[in-house]
């Protein structure tokens, strides 16, 4: 018995629907094998760009540790072997994420620097500029450098004049930069006892840009620490000792030593999912490592003062941490997209096969009265399906692993495949489950059976609860790492199902009341299209379930895109203040107008911005912004941007526009602000602004005259376009510092995270709108058959073409119309809905995204598109049913 | 208090004797059945109370007017229906009360359908001989008894140059005669007819109705023809009335021999008697005496008569 055939050959009548479920399986197939690799290596490629473009110095993780008292003397450190074992033993103990994304330890030893005396090689020591020296040992310099005068150091030297004598290499940049020649003998305290350096020779890296000189800028020239009102400028320089200069400096000097061990980060090694165990490895290795005896000596442990106790430094956790805030943003919202894009793209593949055993309805009837049995009827179909979706769903697969080799995933392709296959055979089990029932059914007006309306309402209970719990825990799970709830992200898709159930219930009322009005009317179109489209009931349940889900999406995609928009501009905005700002110690009285004439610049505005002023009343005193500037013509300004700059207080003395609270908390009494370099003005409290742009924390904005004439500008806000920041910059001249406007904006927008979740929004609604559209059409196709007989039947009656058409408007129309209204409607309240569940400000610089609404633009550009498109498909419709011959379809009728 | 106990034993004495069952040895029997349908909360009462007894291999006809009920009638003795209430038994079978299984193996085995429409009848992209076929395939029989039988059948109504023809290849007579092959492909017992002559002119309507007839001869199966062509109800055995959901008349026909040897088809129309004792008088007899709301009946030795009550004569005239 081989009933196969037979359905193989009804699917081949088909062929034109079997193609398109062909091809919706292959692009589902394709979607889902490359959509979570590609979101996957983003994210990857986000972390690997966070790693790479921190500074070495910030991301490395560093063990430090100080040897001070050597009451173990014969401790294995001092050796080299020492050395080595205990860098073994500072790896071993570092756990095995971390492992992972650094290259091989690195270790140095380093005395302290000690202040250079008066003697030979020290000419350039002045009163206000100290030299110093430290000596350290690194064993991967000896490989890296050539010596360009004189020679390697070789310790142990001889002692000189009763002092020990320690041979070093020194930077030919730093003798050149300190004056220090090669032979000289630099008398040094190491440690409490005097000792004697020898400079024997000046290297050069072999390559300069070898990423080892990054993290150790002494060995290739001085450090230099600028001078502070306490010290004068310090140059340091560091002599790089050879293997046995090591041992030599612990046996013979008491320095101090520093201990070094860095685990370099490999940013190539990291991937997004070794994120959060890497941050969680480098608060262990804090506390593993503190309690390590790397030392040696016997009895030592990391809490003998004896010993050396190691501090674990390093920007990676708080690097991770940021990035791990980013990537749950875009995890939550990527999720909520796709879920909602998954079920549009099943939902249109449910349709499809819907599609495919509607037109079988016929042939399968017969096979089904002429004795199919129901396990015959589902082999047959899904092996003759089976021969469409297998090659549809492997050329997606296919197409999927050439554009992502080695990443494309295939348990959503099987998925995919398993929905195609089984759903055609399912449905045309169901329907023809008792044979020969079907016309008296189609007759009879469907009505919601009890499991229905209880399916419903479970719908609806289900998404209301969803949204309760997503709006109290969030999208992630509360285990960390578990990343998003499956199911809160459904949760979206699950409120739009329940809002398209209600509408379906709800929308043929109102309708029918129309159509009680339009029955008075003269015009039939409107009477029939509404009576029809009133008891379409649940024929069109799937497609515009579909449609609305995409709405959702659509509308939540938009509504977010929108917000995450104008935050980030607002917050670039608040950053910068102006479309650019300059700020300076301090600008003399021409340094406006010198702005005035670069390129693109349009008005500058002076301000005079004092961080850490002092705000004191008689009762206590607080740390403040002063910004002095006048409000008025800073209003101007920035008139026509979305800065929002409060009117200038009014009234006697100095008004003082505040940061929220402040006033309250400064107490009352008359009011001083001011601070070293800034005169002390009395103001009094004139009102309280939210925010004031490039102030963060409390500020107090005074009028820039209040300070009188002796006040120099430190902040010029320009406005213009096109702004250069090199050109301000040298139009200012001196040591200023520029921020453009675009630069910040262009930071927060192109961060790969903010990209990724924008394109997110981005290509998930172009996809989800195609789907949507597709669904349409395959409506559309559906009832093509149907309305094809009825409208040859009113034509009979006198019906003109033209009346055929409007029927077919106002047939559909008010369905899809509720179904693109209730989506739209629900996707820009769903942000409000779950509003907690999102948060934007890892992309916002911190700004919290508030006020979503939906940009009416969008909006007005996508109720155009829908209506293009409805007419489109309407125009299709009608050209097919009209190119039926009346007579054809009045017999098709005739033989139903 | 006696008469009652009498009363009681009566009725036990009743209960346990064996009457015989009605059409207890038909081939179909229909008792009482009722079929309704909802229609947008509309009931439609399709069959009230229908009675029918067909015997083994005869070749009835159904007339009646459209709504009468023939085709749900059809329907739910070619198993494809089930009836809201009553009795009906096919060919052994109660399908009242057939699992799914069992109904299955009813379509299969026991009755094979012709319907009105060729689309209906034979899948349209498979060719003659494998529409033939396709009821042996899903039966499960081998490959060379389905070639065999296939072959057989087609010759039998007269269209084994259209094997290998694609229905739409076919003429209406010669596709309706391979749908009848179809039907009787499993050897059934009954076949059932909606209208198989409807869509043809009279002479290939004359072919089909002639194949049916072969089929009911040679094959020994029970023909059931619902129809509207009165050359079809007129040949054959039984012609059985639809009204309103219920058998109404019947038309016998005998084949008399006349003493000069010569043969005489008679035609005996009869009003059907249910088993209720409900009797549907012609409409025709009762407009002509206009007879309305009741009628006065009078039992005689031999027969009873019916007239028309005097009131509403008097009120009439």
């Amino acid at each position: 018995m081989r009933p196969f055939p037979v359905f193989a050959a009804a699917v081949r009548t088909e062929a034109a629907i079997a193609a398109v479920l062909g091809a919706i399986v292959l692009v589902t197939s394709f979607l889902v094998a490359v959509v979570p690799p590609l979101l996957t290596s983003h994210y990857d490629a986000a972390i690997r760009d966070t790693m790479g473009t921190t500074p070495a110095t910030g991301r490395d993780v560093t063990l430090t540790g100080q040897l001070i008292d050597r009451r173990a003397p014969q401790a294995p450190i001092r050796t080299q072997a020492g050395l080595r074992a205990a860098t073994d033993k500072v790896y071993s103990a570092t756990p095995g994420a971390l492992r992972g994304v650094t290259e091989p330890i690195e270790y140095d030893v380093s005395s302290r620097p000690a202040t250079l005396g008066k003697g030979a090689g020290a000419a350039a020591a002045s009163p206000d500029r100290v030299q110093q020296l430290m000596i350290s040992w690194d064993p991967g310099v000896a490989g890296r450098v050539r010596y360009v005068n004189g020679r390697p150091p070789r310790n142990p030297a001889p002692d000189a004049h009763g002092l020990p004598v320690i041979e070093v290499g020194l930077a030919s940049g730093t003798s050149a930069a300190m004056r220090i020649p090669t032979g000289a003998e630099l008398p040094l305290a190491l440690g409490n006892q005097p000792a004697v350096v020898r400079v024997t020779g000046q290297y050069a890296p072999a390559a300069a840009k070898d990423r080892y000189w990054v993290t150790r800028p002494g060995l290739t020239g001085p450090i230099v620490q600028e001078a502070t009102i306490t010290s004068p400028t310090t140059y340091i320089a560091t002599g790089a000792l050879d293997a046995a200069g090591y041992q030599a400096v612990y046996d013979r000097t008491d320095a101090t030593l520093n201990y070094t061990w860095r685990l370099p980060v490999a940013p190539g090694r990291f991937t997004a999912s070794k994120a959060r165990p890497v941050a969680a490895a480098v608060t262990e290795l804090g506390v593993t490592a503190g309690n390590l005896n790397v030392v040696g000596a016997q009895g030592l442990t990391g809490y003998d003062l004896a010993g050396m106790q190691l501090q674990t430094t390093s920007g990676l956790g708080e690097l991770l941490s940021g990035f791990l805030g980013q990537l749950r943003t875009a995890q939550t919202i990527v999720y909520l997209v796709l879920a909602g894009l998954f079920a549009v793209a099943f939902g249109v593949l449910a349709l499809a096969c819907r599609l495919l055993t509607e037109r079988l309805r016929t042939p399968l009837a017969t096979t089904r009265a002429r004795g199919a049995s129901p396990t015959q009827l589902w082999l047959g179909v899904s092996a003759a399906v089976f021969l469409v979706a297998l090659p549809a769903a492997a050329a997606g697969y296919g197409v999927a692993v050439a554009l992502a080799p080695g990443t494309a995933s295939l348990p959503g392709v099987v998925a995919v495949f398993a929905v195609a296959v089984l759903l055609p055979a399912a449905l045309a089990v169901w329907t023809h489950r008792r044979p020969g029932r079907n016309e008296r059914q189609e007759l009879a007006g469907r009505r919601a059976t009890p499991r229905q309306i209880v399916l419903e309402a479970l719908a609806v209970v289900l998404a209301s609860a969803g949204v309760v719990a997503l709006r109290t825990r969030g999208l992630s799970t509360r285990a960390p790492g578990e990343g998003a709830d499956p199911l809160l992200a459904m949760v979206p898709v699950l409120l739009g199902f329940a809002v398209g159930m209600l509408t379906l219930r709800g929308y043929p009322y109102p309708l029918r009341l129309i159509g009680r009005l339009t029955a008075r009317r003269r015009t039939a179109v409107p009477f029939l299209g509404v009576a029809r489209a009133a008891r379409q009931g649940l024929v069109a349940t799937l497609p515009v379930l579909v449609l609305l889900i995409a709405m959702v999406v659509a509308g939540f995609a938009n509504v977010v895109d929108g917000g995450l928009r104008r935050a980030q501009d607002m917050s670039a905005w608040l950053t910068v203040g102006a479309d650019a700002r300059i700020e300076g110690l301090s600008f003399s009285a021409a340094t406006g107008d010198r702005i005035r004439r670069v390129r693109g610049v349009r008005d500058v505005l002076p301000a005079r911005v004092v961080d850490s002023s002092t705000l004191s009343s008689p009762s206590r005193s607080l740390t403040v912004t002063l910004v002095a500037v006048d409000l008025a013509a800073y209003r101007r300004l920035v008139a026509d941007t979305p800065l929002k700059i409060p009117e200038p207080p009014g009234g006697s003395g100095v008004p003082a526009l505040m940061s929220p609270g402040l006033a309250e908390r400064i107490g009352p009494g008359p009011l001083q602000a001011g601070s070293g370099n800034t005169p002390e003005v009395t103001i009094r409290t004139g009102g309280t602004a939210e925010s004031f742009p490039g102030t963060t924390g409390d500020f107090v904005v005074i009028p820039l005259r209040a300070l009188g004439p002796g006040a120099d500008p430190t902040t010029y806000f320009v406005r213009g376009t096109r702004l250069d920041a090199a050109q301000l910059r040298r139009a200012v001249g001196g040591d200023v510092v520029v921020t453009t406007y675009a630069a910040v904006h262009d930071r927060l927008t192109a961060a790969p995270m903010a990209t990724l979740v924008r394109a997110a929004f981005g290509y998930g609604t172009l996809v989800v709108a195609g789907y949507a559209a597709l669904a349409v059409l395959l409506m559309l196709v559906i009832g093509a058959g149907t309305r094809a007989q009825v409208v040859s039947y009113l034509r009979a009656l006198g019906f003109s073409r033209r009346q055929s058409r409007r029927l077919a408007i106002t047939e559909l129309g008010p369905v899809l119309l509720c179904a693109a209204v209730a989506g739209w409607v629900v996707g820009i309240l769903l942000p409000h809905l779950v509003g907690s569940a999102i948060d934007l400000r890892p992309y916002t610089g911190g700004l919290s995204v508030t006020g979503y609404s939906p940009d009416p633009l969008t909006t007005a550009a996508l109720a155009a598109g829908l209506i293009a498109f409805g007419g489109i498909a309407i125009a299709v419709d009608t050209m097919i049913s009209t190119r039926r011959r009346l007579g054809t379809e009045l017999r098709r009728e005739a033989q139903r | 208090m006696t008469w009652e106990t009498d009363d009681l034993v009566e009725l036990e004495r009743q209960a346990t004797r064996s009457t015989p069952v009605f059409g207890a040895d038909a081939h179909i029997m229909c008792d009482n059945l009722v079929r309704i349908y909802q229609t947008e909360g509309v009931e439609v009462v399709a069959l009230q109370g229908l009675d029918l007894l067909i015997e083994r291999g005869e070749m009835v006809a159904i007339v009646g007017a459209s709504g009468s009920g023939k085709s749900t009638l059809l329907n739910i003795l070619s198993g494809l229906d089930v009836p809201t209430a009553g009795t009906a038994r096919v060919a052994g079978a109660d399908l009242l009360t057939m699992t799914g299984r069992e109904r299955l193996h009813f379509r299969r085995e026991l009755v094979g359908f012709v319907w009105q429409q060729a689309t209906r009848n034979l899948l349209p992209y498979l060719t003659a001989a494998q529409n033939v076929a396709l009821p042996m395939r899903f039966s499960g029989r081998k490959a060379r008894e389905r070639r065999d039988r296939t072959a057989l059948l087609l010759e039998l109504m007269g269209v084994e140059h259209c094997a290998d023809r694609l229905p739409s290849e076919m003429s209406g007579g010669e596709q309706q005669r391979t749908a009848i092959a179809v039907a009787v492909a499993n050897s059934p017992e009954i076949i059932l007819a909606d209208e198989p002559t409807g869509e043809l002119d009279s002479a290939t309507s004359a072919e089909v109705f002639a194949a049916l007839r072969e089929a009911n001869r040679e094959l020994a199966v029970t023909a059931v023809i619902v129809t509207h062509d009165p050359r079809v109800a007129e040949q054959v055995d039984r012609t059985i009335g639809i009204r309103d959901g219920r058998t109404s008349s019947e038309v016998v026909r005998r084949t008399l021999r006349d003493e000069h040897g010569h043969e005489r088809v008679v035609a005996q129309e009869y009003a059907v008697l249910d088993r209720a004792g409900r009797l549907q008088l012609p409409r025709a007899f009762t407009t002509e005496l206009g007879m309305r709301d009741r009628v006065r009946l009078e039992l005689e030795p031999d027969h009873i008569g019916v007239w028309p009550d005097q009131k509403n004569e008097q009120a009439d005239g």
